[in-house]
């Protein structure tokens, strides 16, 4: 359920936002099981759930069908290509201008060598990918992830990530201006195109999990901490500490 | 310490003191560092080889599916601590639990374990593992980093927590993109135990199970 790029539900969400949370709920909110909005999280879980079996996933095995590994793989490049202005605002927000400077010269190059970027020269040259966001550059800059949310359609989120995407949308309408149609088919595809590389994951992950919600929970926020180089996800615990065993409790 | 006096009676001690100081300066990072190497190549030199076994039991083609789901099981068997795994994905639920329920848990997570990487045997398609970085933990586990090459998980990092008990190294943990198992599990197994209980968390488990293996045996 990783669609990550759904503008009119990341402005729904920002106006939701401010309406919607109490400030003195979102208090110790970074401890990695707290989820102060949980019933409402399950809830939006659900939906998702929903849409994603009767629509997302039929929609993406389709897309897979046609496609193929060769052509998701491609089309994923392409669809990372048009990234560019998240990663290189993020990192230059973030004050690594060389990693700015290197996202530059990825998209100059994969945007002409690679073909309108269905290829990927640049990391063959040792340009490196940075897989940067605003919801990262809030993180980078001190700000805690903050409640867990699930968004409708977008899936894992939280209050610092939820703020991120919206920004990262915005960054992102660029060929929105070109033809609204454009932008909105780009982001469809983009999204169908991840969530057809995941068929097999998101399938195997639902079948292991005991509680998938808290899965996607758990690994959500594992992921973003590890993004942001922060190394164990029990802040109440030394990271050590989720590898010591209680002899005596 | 006496090495804070400074009258002319001690200087000899304190020389000495001075040099034991500098010895132990000089040496504690050196015997620190070393053991740390020597077990962070024990450690790679462990997953290399059970990474070497399963990739050559997934690739074998005279292998059918449960053929290579027994020998790959094996090989976890082996190089897995599930005793502490165990404890470490229940933590502090293990205190609430009593004997009998813990040996079920056991049973059936090993079972539960088996089952669901077992069922990914089938998805292997030529892809190499190459061992890249290890780092030593303060309590001795090692870290070692592996990479995925080819397939849609290109590029995936795979890390392993090693713990050595008696010069032998097992995995206690997989971390895949910094996401880690025990700490995954360990939070599903909390919400159910404090929203449903100890004998719930079982008959979840069992239920799963018996469904997974209904489906996996025609």
């Amino acid at each position: 359920m990783r669609t990550r790029t759904f503008p009119a539900a990341a402005v729904a969400l920002t106006l939701f936002l401010p309406l919607g949370l109490p400030v003195p709920a979102l208090a110790d909110s970074d401890a990695p099981d707290s989820d102060p909005f949980e019933p409402l999280n399950r809830g939006t879980f659900r939906f998702n759930d929903t849409f994603d079996i009767w629509l997302a996933e039929p929609a993406a095995s389709g897309w897979y069908f046609v496609f193929r590994e060769p052509g998701t793989r491609h089309l994923g490049y392409f669809f990372s290509n048009l990234r560019f202005p998240v990663r290189f605002t993020s990192t230059l927000l973030q004050g690594r201008v060389r990693d700015s400077a290197e996202e530059t010269g990825r998209f100059v190059v994969n945007s002409t060598v690679g073909l309108g970027g269905f290829f990927d020269p640049a990391s063959g040259w040792g340009l490196k990918q940075h897989d940067e966001d605003m919801g990262l550059t809030f993180g980078h800059w001190g700000a805690g992830a903050g409640a867990y949310l699930t968004l409708p359609l977008l899936g894992p989120s939280g209050i610092r990530d939820g703020p991120g995407l919206v920004l990262d949308s915005a960054l992102l309408s660029g060929p929105a201006f070109i033809n609204p149609w454009l932008g909105t088919g780009l982001r469809i595809a983009d999204a169908l195109n991840r969530r057809a590389r995941l068929l097999n994951d998101a399938e195997e992950a639902k079948e292991s999990s005991l509680d998938y919600y808290v899965f996607v929970r758990n690994a959500y926020r594992q992921y973003r901490d590890a993004q942001l180089g922060i190394e164990g996800t029990q802040p109440e615990e030394d990271p050590d500490d989720l590898y010591q065993i209680d002899e005596d409790e | 310490m006496t090495c804070t006096r400074s009258t002319k009676t001690n200087r000899r001690i304190r020389t000495l003191c001075g040099s034991v100081a500098m010895l132990a300066l000089v040496l504690a990072p050196t015997t620190g560092a070393r053991a740390d190497a020597k077990s962070e190549t024990e450690a790679s030199r462990v997953v290399g080889k059970v990474v070497d076994e399963v990739i050559a039991v997934l690739s074998n083609g005279e292998l059918d599916t449960e053929a290579k789901r027994a020998a790959v099981e094996n090989i976890a068997k082996q190089n897995f601590d599930f005793p502490v795994i165990t404890r470490l994905v229940l933590a502090r639920n293990y205190k609430k639990l009593s004997e009998a329920q813990r040996s079920e848990f056991i049973a059936e997570f090993q079972r539960y374990l088996s089952l669901t990487y077992g069922r990914r045997v089938d998805s292997y398609s030529n892809q190499s593992i190459e061992i890249s970085e290890s780092k030593s933990h303060k309590n001795g586990d090692v870290t070692v980093d592996t990479k995925l090459i080819g397939g849609q998980v290109d590029g995936v990092i795979v890390a392993y927590r090693m713990r050595g008990k008696n010069g032998t190294w097992r995995a206690i943990d997989v971390i895949v993109e910094g996401v880690s198992m025990i700490a995954n599990f360990r939070s599903q197994i909390r919400e159910i135990v404090s929203s449903k209980g100890a004998d719930q968390l079982i008959a979840t488990l069992r239920e799963k199970n018996e469904r997974d293996e209904a489906a996996v045996t025609p």
